[in-house]
């Protein structure tokens, strides 16, 4: 075998691996610990008062659908008229929503008005992408949701839109 | 004679050193498939930097910002950005393309860009310094069918602005020159500055410019894998047909020998552009289905009317009736140059035919794309590639071949023996066919032939080499026909059966699916129990499927090897619909390919195979994917 074609090889092969390497990486990981979004301290804008800092853990209710959303992400904002109607439907039995905003509250609070959200928004713009890569999302796509049990122990994620359908068999299957 | 087996043995050294870098390749190039097809449970999205690809340069002065788009991904008008941290380099509003308007229940409509947006950003000022600078562009997008979005995007690129002319700024000229473009090809820049007075016209060129670009792209890498088929069994049985057409000639002078080369390749990339426009038109890999009986019977009758004429039972030429209505003294020479360019034509179909892993991807490339054009491109420039080496052999041979007289008409029987081999290489792969026996009949005639030319020759040298050769070829015919008689079946190890008598040479227990339903029957049972499977996708005209069933899975090392295995074969000699939903549910181009799927269910990961496997390679595969 000449040089060249050695050369030649070795690129293919090389390129070949990288495209490889590359499509099969940052795929939603099947486990996921969440302790980095548990122990997150996060901004919560109520309408006319000052911004106050909040745990997430200290936020868990019964069960728990964790949202991460975006105002820029048109699947997201399809998904939560839904996710309000649910809480107000299953609050009362122990069903918690969080809304954690990869987006700041100038953009977010006219469209969370518009639509009444009543469910807690925590505020993680930046943050937030450094905890979908360390939770089992590297590539911080949205919307992604994790229902957390009330010891923030990760039952299911979802990378997606979520629909009715799946919020009742959730809700039947872990005993709300 | 003594040329051609001494280009066989360097050719044989390199082509394997060759299909075994090849492999290689495959195997990491099947990792591409693999992410699309295989884990249908969860959604596979692309990395950004796939599912949005971006390119930019500076063209009339403006920023040219092109991004790529990948299948069922679509971005954002509204989101769509720039930043400079440059002084003094200022930008005027964007113009873009027209694009698909998005009814939005929140934010009203929205336009969105699928497959390609290409949208222009005015320099108004240009900094002082100019030279290189960084900028970063903004855009932001989703996957439809999924309903994910991607986080927005941040990308940095660099742009070289030496060449921007400060005095036309924010005219919209046509003026191309003393314009510099950083980050761009040269390839890509001539085919954007043919595009250029159309871009200036409506401010939009998405379209034409990067497909073009991605065609000429494709028929170049087309190319280059022809060149690389060049030294596989591809492209060598071609050289004794093509060596027996011109020895068959009267006097070929190196021109003539190599304009029959010509010929003949003109012919093959005629079949492969067809065959590569069939399957951008159809979607599937036509080529395949000619290798059948009937096919490979008429080639073999077609080279075995070649023999006859090099051994001057007739000449190949035009019927007399219509020799005599074209009387002129050209006639028999372009008779001679169609009927080779028919021969290309024809030969390409069995003897080019086998799926190598370039050839898989090369069509695939191809069928994906589902343009006739763009098909037969690939295709014909391929061919174009692999024939470089037959017409230098063409070349080559009209060189060295003695010019004329009694000596060529031995050297003329020579290469007709060859062309039967070749034939009865392509019968071969017919069941019925006893090639053995044929083998056998073929070699001890040669040997015969020679013994006799052998007692012709008064120089003792050359007496004692042809008699040499022709005891070795009657021995060689004999062990054959030994073989043959004991129910051996490779003319390169002829006893092989004898030595390992006892253990009867039988195919590994494949069960037999073509159905999906059936052959996730199977998947679901193995997981079960807790066992690997092999998956091996074939079909009665496949060539190499035929080899593989006959060598490789009928080894005792391959037979305990597999013991374990749940072993699926996966039929796809019938085309329809359930051959169609098994290789779209595998990710399977076509057979011959080896999957192999571990003890939990899933693909091993980077080791599907493409392409015949012998023994060695074969085990080594199988260690490495357990």
């Amino acid at each position: 075998m000449s040089n060249q074609t050695k050369v030649l090889l070795s690129l293919v092969a090389l390129i070949a691996f990288g495209v490889g390497a590359a499509l099969n990486r940052g795929q939603v990981e099947p486990s996921s610990d969440a302790a980095p979004l548990l122990s997150a301290e996060l901004e919560q804008v109520e309408p006319g008062a000052e911004p106050t800092s909040q745990v997430v853990r200290d936020s868990l209710g019964k069960l728990n659908l964790v949202n991460f959303w975006a105002t820029w992400c048109a699947p997201c904002r399809h998904e939560m008229p839904l996710f309000e109607t649910m809480y107000r439907l299953h609050k009362d039995k122990g069903f918690t929503i969080l809304g954690i905003a990869i987006d700041n509250p100038g953009r977010s609070q006219p469209f969370l008005d518009s639509l009444d959200i009543s469910y807690p928004i925590l505020y993680a713009e930046q943050t937030g992408m450094t905890i979908m890569e360390q939770i089992g999302n590297p590539q911080g796509l949205l919307p992604y949701s994790l229902l957390l049990d009330d010891d923030g122990n990760v039952l299911e994620q979802k990378l997606g839109k979520i629909d009715e359908e799946q919020i009742l068999a959730w809700l039947n299957q872990y005993g709300l | 004679m003594r040329f051609t087996s001494s280009l066989y043995k360097t050719n044989h050294q390199l082509y394997r050193a060759l299909v075994l870098g090849l492999m290689t390749a495959s195997l990491l190039l099947s990792s591409l498939a693999h992410a699309q097809f295989w884990k249908q449970e969860q959604p596979e999205l692309l990395p950004e930097d796939q599912a949005f690809v971006h390119d930019t340069r500076i063209e009339a002065n403006d920023l040219v910002v092109d991004w790529l788009i990948a299948e069922d991904y679509y971005m954002y008008r509204d989101q769509f950005g720039i930043q400079s941290d440059v002084a003094g380099l200022e930008f005027g509003p964007a113009i873009y393309p027209q694009g698909v308007v998005e009814d939005d229940p929140e934010f009203g409509e929205v336009e969105v860009y699928f497959t390609e947006v290409s949208y222009r950003l005015p320099i108004t000022k240009l900094p002082e310094q100019r030279g290189d600078v960084s900028l970063t562009l903004l855009a932001q997008g989703c996957n439809k069918p999924v309903g994910v979005c991607y986080p927005p995007q941040l990308r940095t690129i660099s742009l070289d602005l030496s060449g921007v002319n400060q005095s036309s700024l924010n005219q919209s000229s046509l003026n191309q020159s003393g314009v510099d473009l950083s980050a761009v090809t040269a390839s890509e820049q001539k085919a954007n500055n043919s595009s250029s007075s159309q871009t200036n016209v409506d401010g939009f060129n998405a379209a034409s410019t990067s497909q073009d670009q991605s065609f000429w792209a494709y028929l170049l890498a087309a190319f280059g894998a022809g060149l690389l088929l060049s030294f596989t069994p591809c492209v060598l049985p071609m050289i004794p047909i093509l060596a027996g057409v011109i020895a068959g000639q009267e006097n070929p002078s190196r021109w003539r020998s190599g304009w029959l080369a010509i010929c003949y390749v003109a012919g093959t990339i005629v079949t492969y552009a067809l065959a590569g426009w069939l399957a951008g038109a159809t979607g599937t890999q036509l080529q395949a289905h000619f290798q059948n009986p009937w096919v490979i019977g008429f080639i073999c009758a077609l080279l075995l009317a070649l023999a006859a004429s090099l051994f001057g039972a007739f000449k190949i030429q035009l019927p007399s009736s219509i020799q005599t209505r074209l009387n002129t003294s050209g006639v028999s020479s372009r008779s001679a140059s169609f009927s080779t360019f028919v021969l290309g034509l024809i030969s390409a179909l069995v003897v080019g035919a086998c799926v190598s892993p370039i050839l898989i991807i090369n069509l695939g490339a191809a069928i994906a794309q589902g343009d006739p054009v763009l098909g037969a491109g690939i295709m014909a420039s391929m061919a174009l590639g692999m024939g470089l080496l037959l017409v230098a052999f063409g070349f080559g041979a009209g060189w060295l071949l003695p010019r004329a007289g009694a000596w060529m008409n031995e050297v003329q029987i020579l290469f007709g023996f060859m062309v039967i081999g070749v034939a009865i290489y392509l019968a071969s792969f017919i069941n019925a066919v006893p090639a053995l026996f044929l083998w056998a009949a073929l070699l001890l005639w040669a040997g015969c032939y020679l013994l006799g030319l052998a007692a012709r020759f008064h120089q003792p040298v050359m007496n004692g080499i042809t008699k040499a050769a022709s005891i070795g070829l009657i021995v060689w015919g004999c062990l054959c026909l030994i073989g043959a008689s004991t129910g051996g079946d490779q003319v390169l190890k002829p006893l092989d059966n004898l030595a390992k008598s006892g253990t009867k040479k039988e195919k590994v227990p494949f069960q037999r699916v073509t159905t999906l339903t059936a052959a996730q029957a199977l998947l679901d049972q193995a997981k079960a129990q807790q066992k690997p499977a092999l998956i091996d996708f074939y079909a009665d005209w496949c060539l190499d499927c035929v080899r593989m069933a006959r060598t490789t899975f009928t080894e005792a090392s391959v037979h305990s090897a597999l013991a374990d295995w749940v072993l699926i074969e996966v039929d796809v000699t019938q085309t329809n619909d359930e051959s169609e939903a098994l290789k779209q549910f595998f990710g399977v181009f076509g057979p011959p390919a080896t999957l192999y799927v571990a003890r939990d269910g899933q693909e091993v990961k980077g080791s599907r195979q493409y392409g015949y496997m012998d023994e060695q390679t074969f085990l080594a595969r199988l260690t490495r994917a357990q």
